[in-house]
């Protein structure tokens, strides 16, 4: 017997509002499209077990709110992040033309190893596209990110997305590049001993 | 009650790299192990068909608890342990992929050939075809397990367990066999030769072989009789097969008996998770060899019968088929009807029955029995026949069987289990306590000078589990949230499907004010409310304000020339007023109002309504309304008791209080202050004077006038509890009074 997973993988999804970071949480965690998502007005999260090199990695998806006057809010929760979802809308535009403030966020608030991985969300929109696949290419190219386009809505590319990052992440930690502390967003799963509590939960019977 | 439950999980603060993870690893194991050894016991006692694939897989409370620990968000936000609702076992992957195993699993025919020999020392000499490759068998078999007895009886073997003498025979079965087949295992224990073939195409679906010996022999120790075992797990089915030599001679019964069962007893295999096994804990177990079990009747009947082919009515007389009918060994075997002559004893090389002078009574030494467990599906039977090989003085015998095992289809499988998988996440994610927030939008509009505002939200645990909520600091903020909001409650707890209210409350003092009416901050926030191992909601806070002389300050008043309300401040380095002129306009308007006659000025309160006005038409510049003077006192009051920081300063209120005895400390001290609290301070003075001038009409006195102004004018910061403690003490509100009434007296001898 062991335990179902080795790592735990943290993972944050940002970009601007209604490009669909919901609607790839849902799908990825749920296998499902939940078109009316309320939007979301603070973090919410996801958990999924997957394979990565034989290896089950427990990936801990956190869905951050995309509203601008959130943007410092939501900061806060990049800390830790062993990868980062970077998502935009190809059939707007503007959502792609803000990717440059979520990257400086995503640089300067994660550690040099966290995996970013670049998303145009909607791909199954191709008629209403407003960003070509070239364009978007070259940009995660000259900034160091890796590239797909996803649709939340079919379902398309969004287990490969989520999953090369793992590899990704799961290649770094092989390669002895990530130190193993939950600040880096990676933990171990077999490493959990259990500690006696810092502070006694008040409701502790024992 | 579970221990895991009442731990708190705190996850592991691995502070270096991998080469750390080797001692916690190690006691993971140890754990692991320890669960795998108390769950396996009970299947493999019952040795059921149904064991499979123990899957390495597997939850632990443990592991799901440091999960959910992982959620927690800032230092502070890891889960204090109390979480109890998860409810996934260890064992909960492994039990379901166990519960759809007919879906992944598909059955299949395997066919078992066991032979068994005794070959009385000879040296193989002839082609094994006619007993290996029997063109009766109907089907080639997928296993071959091969059996001989006395292959050696040399001293060297039996002393120095030489087993060289078993290289021919293996070669010579290879001969037969043909090349699909491979060597699965083979073991001898002096004598007694056991080997297991496959074909090559199943090679990868035999696991766990293993293997044990057991002697009976001379002393119960040296191996001139015993057993030797082979076992293995073919596909999902395991398989034990055993191959024994037992003692000789027709009364010698009950010491076969007595063989038989020591060595069921002595036989052991480690198998997973050093897990120690019998024989009987295998889905099909074969027992072959020469048991040597003779046939009590008088030779010439035997070989009468023989003759007859009567082996019916020949083997009701049999001494195996009698101790087994009585269940005095081999209980719960079973054996292929019999329908060949008995198997021993020729003299070799010939069809003869022993010539020589002992003449032993012909006999089926020579058997193959099986015993299936009771979870397991029986066996088929396909043959059992002896086969003519005249090397030796037994003849060769051979039985195979069908056996149903159950394949895994490795790619369902893989799919079940990844379902399995995502339901377990599912399980998790559902786990996580989920709430909805009635609005993320408090806005409470037009917020006045300490005048509280609240408004709700409504807060619905909607999940399946009990949600504790609590409001957290933003990242680099210490306090919940800004210092004119307040939270109520802050934290709590909401079992699945109840609601609570929270009360969120502006409320704008002279300690809060300064943010808005001198600093020119908006009324804007947002407050992270956090359901514990689970979402955070952002909510923002907004409100407005409007500029008020209200909790203010006298250095920013005297900058505006005009209203608050619409007018901008001057520069800080330009000129500035003497005083605010809100204060002006007050006093102004009691004197054109013959305020200075009127009874008890200051003493008696004004109208509420009046009052609210007034400080409205303060603010926005707009001529007051009808009012009475002690409405428009009482604003005077309120005025300058709403400073942010009082005429005389925070900073000198001991110092007043210390000096106020003495008149010359006390002129020294307001001599010093800034020169706005200095204009304010003397212009108050002058027209408190001016107000005890009239003392006949307004039957005021320094006395009542001092006491009045000194508790707004020289008041301890509201951050230094001790000191607004005292404040109120009848010596220090005599204190207080002195001090101004130095001022009012002295003003009056000039
Ligand atoms: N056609 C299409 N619509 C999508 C896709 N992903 C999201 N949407 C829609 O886009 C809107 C915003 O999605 P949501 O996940 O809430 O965006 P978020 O604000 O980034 O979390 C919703 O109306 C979704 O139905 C997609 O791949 N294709
Ligand atoms: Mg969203």
């Amino acid at each position: 017997m062991s335990f179902p997973y080795e790592y735990i993988f943290k993972y944050i999804i940002i970009g601007d509002m209604g490009v669909g970071k919901s609607c790839l949480l849902h799908q990825f965690t749920e296998n499902k499209f939940v078109p009316d998502n309320p939007h979301t007005i603070g973090v919410e999260f996801g958990t999924r077990i997957v394979d990565v090199n034989n290896k089950k990695i427990k990936l801990q998806i956190w869905d951050t709110a995309g509203q601008e006057r959130f943007r410092a809010v939501t900061r806060s929760y990049y800390r830790g992040a062993a990868g980062a979802l970077l998502v935009y809308d190809i059939t707007r535009r503007i959502t792609y033309n803000h990717l440059t403030n979520w990257l400086t966020d995503a640089r300067n608030l994660t550690n040099p190893n966290t995996v970013i991985m670049l998303i145009g969300n909607k791909k199954d929109l191709d008629g209403q596209r407003d960003v070509t696949y070239e364009e978007a290419s070259t940009f995660a190219k000259q900034n160091g990110l890796i590239f797909v386009e996803s649709s939340a809505k079919t379902g398309e590319n969004v287990e490969e997305a989520f999953l090369k990052t793992a590899r990704l992440i799961f290649q770094s930690v092989q390669e002895g590049n990530v130190d193993l502390i939950p600040d880096g967003g990676i933990t171990k799963g077999n490493n959990v001993l259990p500690t006696p509590p810092a502070e006694q939960p008040k409701n502790c019977q024992c | 009650m579970d221990s895991t439950d009442n731990n708190n999980i705190v996850p592991p603060v691995i502070t270096t790299t991998s080469t750390s993870t080797t001692s916690t690893t190690t006691t993971a194991t140890t754990a692991a192990a320890t669960t795998a050894t108390t769950n396996a016991a009970p299947s493999t006692v019952s040795s059921g068909g149904a064991t499979n694939d123990q899957e390495d897989v597997g939850v632990s409370n443990a592991s799901v608890n440091e999960s959910l620990a992982g959620l927690s968000h800032h230092k502070q936000g890891i889960p204090d342990g109390s979480y109890r609702s998860v409810d996934v076992n260890g064992q909960w992957i492994a039990n379901k992929l166990k519960e759809r195993e007919h879906l992944y699993t598909e059955k299949k025919n395997m066919t078992i050939f066991l032979g068994t020999w005794n070959v009385n020392g000879k040296k193989p000499q002839e082609p094994l075809d006619p007993w290996l490759c029997d063109p009766a068998m109907p089907l080639q078999p997928d296993i071959y397990a091969i059996g001989f007895q006395e292959l050696d009886l040399t001293a060297e073997a039996l002393l120095l367990g030489d087993t060289t003498r078993s290289l021919p025979w293996e070669q010579k079965i290879l001969e037969s066999i043909s090349n699909e087949y491979v060597k699965i295992m083979s073991r001898q224990l002096v004598g007694i030769l056991l080997c297991v073939y496959v074909k090559k195409e199943h090679r990868q679906h035999i696991t766990m072989e293993r293997s044990d010996i057991a002697t009976v022999g001379i002393m119960g120790m040296m191996g001139n009789k015993g057993g030797v075992a082979i076992r293995f797990k073919f596909y999902n089915t395991s398989i034990c097969i055993l191959n024994s030599h037992l003692n000789a001679h027709l009364e010698n019964i009950l010491r076969r008996n007595q063989d038989m069962k020591d060595i069921a007893k002595n036989i052991k295999f480690v198998v997973e998770d050093n897990n120690i096994i019998t024989m009987f804990d295998h889905d099909q177990l074969f027992w072959i060899g020469d048991l040597n079990y003779r046939i009590p009747l008088p030779d010439a009947e035997v070989k009468e019968k023989i003759k007859k082919k009567d082996f019916y009515s020949l083997f009701l007389h049999d001494q195996l088929y009698q101790q087994m009918k009585s269940g005095a060994a081999f209980e719960g075997f079973q054996e292929p009807p019999i329908s060949f002559a008995p198997t021993y004893k020729y003299d070799a090389g010939t069809d003869v029955y022993d010539s020589s002078e002992k003449k032993r009574t012909p006999a089926w030494c020579d058997r193959v029995l099986w015993k299936t467990s009771k979870t397991a599906e029986n066996v088929g039977i396909l043959t059992y026949r002896r086969h003519e090989l005249l090397s030796s003085d037994h003849r060769p015998v051979s039985g195979s069987f069908i056996i149903k095992v159950r394949a895994v289809i490795p790619e369902v499988k893989n799919r079940i289990y990844q379902e399995i998988v995502k339901e377990l996440d599912k399980k998790e994610n559902d786990s996580m306590p989920d709430a909805t927030i009635s609005t993320n939008l408090i806005d409470f509009e037009s917020v006045k000078f300490m005048v509280p505002v609240t408004r709700t939200i409504v807060l619905e645990n909607v999940g399946q589990v009990i949600a504790r909520f609590k409001f957290i600091p933003k990242l680099n903020e210490k306090i919940l949230c800004k210092p004119w909001l307040k939270i109520s409650p802050f934290a709590g707890i909401m079992l699945p499907k109840e609601k609570i209210t929270i009360e969120l409350t502006v409320y704008v003092d002279s300690t809060t004010s300064y943010a808005f009416n001198v600093a020119n901050e908006t009324m804007d926030d947002i407050l992270i409310l956090h359901l514990e191992n689970g979402k955070d909601y952002f909510i923002s806070i907004m409100g407005s304000w409007k500029p008020t002389c209200f909790g203010n300050t006298l250095e920013n008043l005297v900058r505006y020339q005009g209203p608050l309300v619409g007018t901008q401040p001057m520069p800080v380095e330009q000129k500035k007023l003497s005083i605010p002129k809100e204060l002006w306009r007050m006093v102004d308007s009691l004197y054109s109002n013959n305020g200075m006659a009127e009874e008890n000025l200051f003493i008696v309160s004004g109208v509420s309504k009046e009052i609210e006005q007034i400080k409205e038409c303060l603010d926005t510049g707009t001529p007051f309304p009808a009012f009475s003077n002690h409405s428009m006192a009482e604003v005077i009051i309120r005025f300058l008791e709403a400073l942010c920081d009082p005429v005389i300063p925070f900073t000198l209120y001991q110092q007043a209080l210390d000096g106020s005895s003495a008149v010359l400390s006390c002129k020294t001290l307001v001599s010093h202050l800034p020169s706005v609290n200095y204009n304010v301070f003397f212009y108050l003075i002058s027209f408190l004077t001016e107000v005890l001038s009239h003392h006949d009409q307004n039957s005021l006195s320094a006395d009542k006038l001092a006491i009045v102004f000194s508790t707004v004018l020289l008041r301890p910061s509201p951050t230094n509890s001790a000191l607004v403690q005292q404040s109120t003490d009848a010596t220090i509100v005599k204190k207080k009074a002195d001090f101004i009434k130095h001022f009012i007296h002295s003003h009056n001898n000039i």
